[in-house]
């Protein structure tokens, strides 16, 4: 490690140029000084900068980004200045782990994602393998080196792509998000890793409980600017409330935490008529060695939020897509409203139960933020009236009363895509209504919203279903909440009530 | 509960310990070039059943033979259509042997000679040889191998990264088309033959969705590269890379023997091919 700060950054300003909107000020006058060894966590809200001042460490920015950006200042990682480099170069001193190792994954092979650093540095072959096996060993990842990626579950993806920055031992690690989609198991565990590197680490994370032990320093950002660079303590509980930032208070995901799931109220043994019912329902993926649902026996009823927790690759999106029938069973069977849908087309199903799919970029497709509120409605025969008289409602609902209806909704931000894609289908008045993963890109103000939006829903006798791995955002609106683990339903709060 | 147990279906790479799998791709590559030529350049029956049998014998020994069998369903209508192309509208280059049959069918006029049926067996067994030795290939070669042996041949680096990256994006494109054909069909879109028919315009909420999803991955993707040093060195090494063994040497001195002979007897006893 080298004396005095690795990452030096003056006056930074950077802003994204708007097509048909406002160019977006990401970073204002961003001074921050890094040591090595450092181990620095970026908080803040969606749209806080976090992401942007990880790209302009690695150089990303000002090298590959948007034509038409403003970049001014001056980062220095290394004494290398990053404006004076290619990518490829900062890459020498600075790995990058991103937030979707879906989109970093660029081989077939495991042992070759990992060696992919390597062989672009000319490293040779009887070093890699060495190297590999270092950091399959350091990371737990041993028996993946001979799968194939694409066999791979997102928690297993996350710690290959990891591994494949680890391997090339860069001085600075710079991660965006690298908990999303990891277990509290294999989260606690890759703490426990980045604790031992003996590097310099600077993650943006919206979470930073669980991470308590490993920062040295925690920066807060809203709106580009940093409100606190300091040790974690009681000054920066003083800065986030004077700013009105929502931070989550602990870091969990998923049942790590099972008072929480043991506080919640079952509703107890329901003698209702079920809305959705689920009876031995199995289904396996082609290709796919274990089944994507196992089993599984389920009753949603109205009235009443559910929450189904579960790590990515649990088989909660595959259970979402055999709620509202988009995918049939192998075995067993599902009930809509009392009727089997094993005969049934999912045209005759979606004026029952509306589904908001994981990314809303699969959703989104009009010209602008009306129109797209309008498509589903219209495909299920509601009137012109009662569309136009439902959007403003909806607009209001989701904060999105400040962009211009006009907008495409594809130019806006994550988060005001993620609103635009919940309302679009709230908009459609199914009696249920599924959300896989809605929190994706909210932060703690957005989430808070959606909690209430859900719970007004259920007051007026609609069934709803949130696939999550967001315990917190679960235990803010669920009735009731299950766990969700290989393809199986492992705890459901509800039967526990009962057998007390 | 009723398991299934879903098999890889169609062209795809199928993992199997097998002397087939374990050749290095570039010996797969000759023999399928080999083979190619030889199938073409012989006329002969025997000869070309020389060919099927080359094939049939190293589809016997690949441990994948009843994906094989599956995958050449694919072929079935190409090869119903060259026969009766061949065998019904050759006539007046193979009229050798006499006429079969000859009667107008609409406006088309069918004639078919002993000359016409044998060309259209010929074309048939060409087809089963080179299609079957192609199948054989993507089955039992993994992409990774294969791009790393076009890298070996002396092809640019960014040639075949970009090609091994192509086919890699053909799974993560079927999927992300399959969400956004799901997400839009929870929002009531029916995808029937109307849609195309005379609601051509909605099928802009599947086609935007994945044009935004191709971009983004190529994006997303193409930072990831330069994060992690695509382009530092001029001579990049490669982990693993392929190496001929005692096998592959064996395979092509069979695989030359087979079509040299072949094509020595095709040319000898019935000339060269048609």
């Amino acid at each position: 490690m080298q004396p005095g700060p690795i990452v030096t950054i003056r006056d930074l300003t950077y802003t994204y140029p708007g097509y048909n909107t406002a160019p977006v000020t990401a970073l204002r006058s961003v001074n921050l000084d890094v040591a090595g060894g450092e181990k620095i966590v970026l908080t803040g809200p969606s749209g806080s900068g976090k992401t942007s001042l990880l790209r302009c460490i690695n150089g990303l920015i000002p090298h590959s980004d948007r034509k038409g950006g403003k970049f001014s200042g001056e980062v220095t990682v290394a004494g290398m200045d990053t404006a004076m480099h290619s990518v490829a170069e900062i890459s020498r001193v600075v790995g990058t782990v991103f937030q979707n190792p879906d989109q970093q994954i660029v081989t077939n092979c495991v042992d070759s994602e990992i060696a992919f650093g390597l062989e672009n540095r000319g490293v040779l072959p009887d070093e890699i393998e060495v190297r590999i096996r270092e950091t399959a060993e350091l990371l737990g990842i041993e028996h993946l080196l001979s799968r194939e990626t694409s066999d791979l579950s997102w928690g297993e993806k996350q710690r290959v792509a990891i591994a494949s920055v680890l391997v090339v031992q860069p001085e600075v690690v710079v991660m965006d998000e690298p908990f999303s989609g990891l277990d509290p198991q294999a989260s606690s565990n890759l703490v426990s890793v980045l604790d031992e590197l003996n590097r310099t680490l600077i993650i943006a994370e919206h979470r930073v409980g669980h991470l308590a032990d490993l920062m040295d320093r925690i920066v807060v950002l809203k709106e580009g600017t940093i409100l606190y660079d300091g040790p974690p303590g009681e000054n920066l509980s003083v800065v986030i409330k004077a700013h009105g930032i929502v931070l989550p208070e602990s870091g969990c995901r998923m049942s790590d935490d099972t008072s929480l799931i043991r506080s919640l109220p079952g509703n107890g043994f329901d003698h209702r008529t079920p809305v959705i019912e689920l009876i031995d329902v199995g289904f396996t993926y082609p290709c796919s060695p274990a089944p994507a649902l196992d089993n599984v026996s389920l009753k949603i009823y109205d009235s009443q939020i559910t929450a189904i927790l579960g790590s990515n690759g649990s088989g909660k999106s595959t259970l979402a897509r055999h709620l509202n029938g988009t995918l049939k069973p192998d075995s067993g069977r599902v009930i809509l409203f009392g009727e089997d849908t094993s005969g049934k087309h999912v045209k005759n199903i979606t004026h029952l139960v509306g589904l908001v799919s994981q990314h809303a970029d699969y959703q989104l497709f009009e010209e602008n933020i009306i129109k797209e509120f309008s498509f589903g409605p219209e495909n299920v025969g509601m009137s012109d009236e009662d569309v136009k008289s439902r959007i403003p409602g909806m607009i209001a609902l989701f904060d999105l009363g400040h962009i211009d209806p006009k907008t495409p909704p594809l130019r806006l931000s994550a988060g005001e895509r993620q609103r635009i894609a919940i309302g679009s289908v709230l908009m459609m008045k199914t009696p249920a209504v599924i959300l896989d993963e809605p929190t994706l890109g909210l932060d703690e103000g957005l989430k808070r919203n959606l909690a209430d939006t859900l719970k007004r829903l259920c007051r007026e006798r609609h069934s709803v279903v949130v696939m999550t791995h967001d315990l917190e955002f679960a235990s803010s609106c669920a009735d009731r909440i299950l766990l969700m683990d290989d393809g199986k339903i492992g705890y459901d709060s509800q039967n526990r009530e009962a057998e007390r | 509960m009723r398991m299934h147990t879903k098999k890889k279906r169609g062209v795809v790479y199928i993992p199997k310990e097998s002397i087939v799998h374990g050749l290095d791709p570039r010996t797969k590559l000759f023999a399928l070039v080999a083979v190619s030529f030889g199938s073409l350049v012989a006329s002969d029956l025997y000869a070309l059943g020389v060919m099927i049998a080359l094939v049939l014998g190293s589809v016997a020994v690949s441990g994948v033979l009843r994906e094989w069998v599956h995958a050449m369903r694919i072929l079935v209508p190409v090869l119903l259509i060259t026969i009766v192309i061949d065998a019904f509208f050759t006539a007046a280059r193979y009229p050798s042997g006499g006429t079969l049959y000859s009667g107008d069918v609409w406006f088309l006029h069918l004639e078919a000679t002993w000359g016409t049926i044998l060309f259209a067996a010929s074309m048939t067994l060409r087809i089963i040889a080179i299609g079957g030795l192609s199948f054989l290939f993507v089955m039992t070669t993994p992409y990774n191998s294969f791009v790393k042996s076009v890298t070996l041949l002396g092809v640019p680096r960014d040639f075949t990264f970009s090609l091994g990256y192509a086919l890699r994006s053909v799974t993560s494109l079927s999927q992300d088309a399959a969400n956004i054909v799901d997400a839009q069909s929870s929002r009531g879109l029916v995808f029937d033959r109307d849609l195309v028919l005379k609601r051509p315009l909605k099928l802009l909420a599947v086609f935007v969705p994945m044009v935004v999803s191709v971009m983004n991955r190529a994006d997303q993707v193409s930072d990831a590269m330069q994060c992690r040093g695509y382009g530092l060195s001029r001579s990049p090494t490669m982990y693993r890379a392929p190496e001929m063994g005692r096998r592959d040497y064996a395979a092509l001195s069979i695989i030359v023997a087979v079509v040299v002979a072949d094509l020595l007897y095709a040319y000898y006893f019935t000339g060269p091919g048609l």
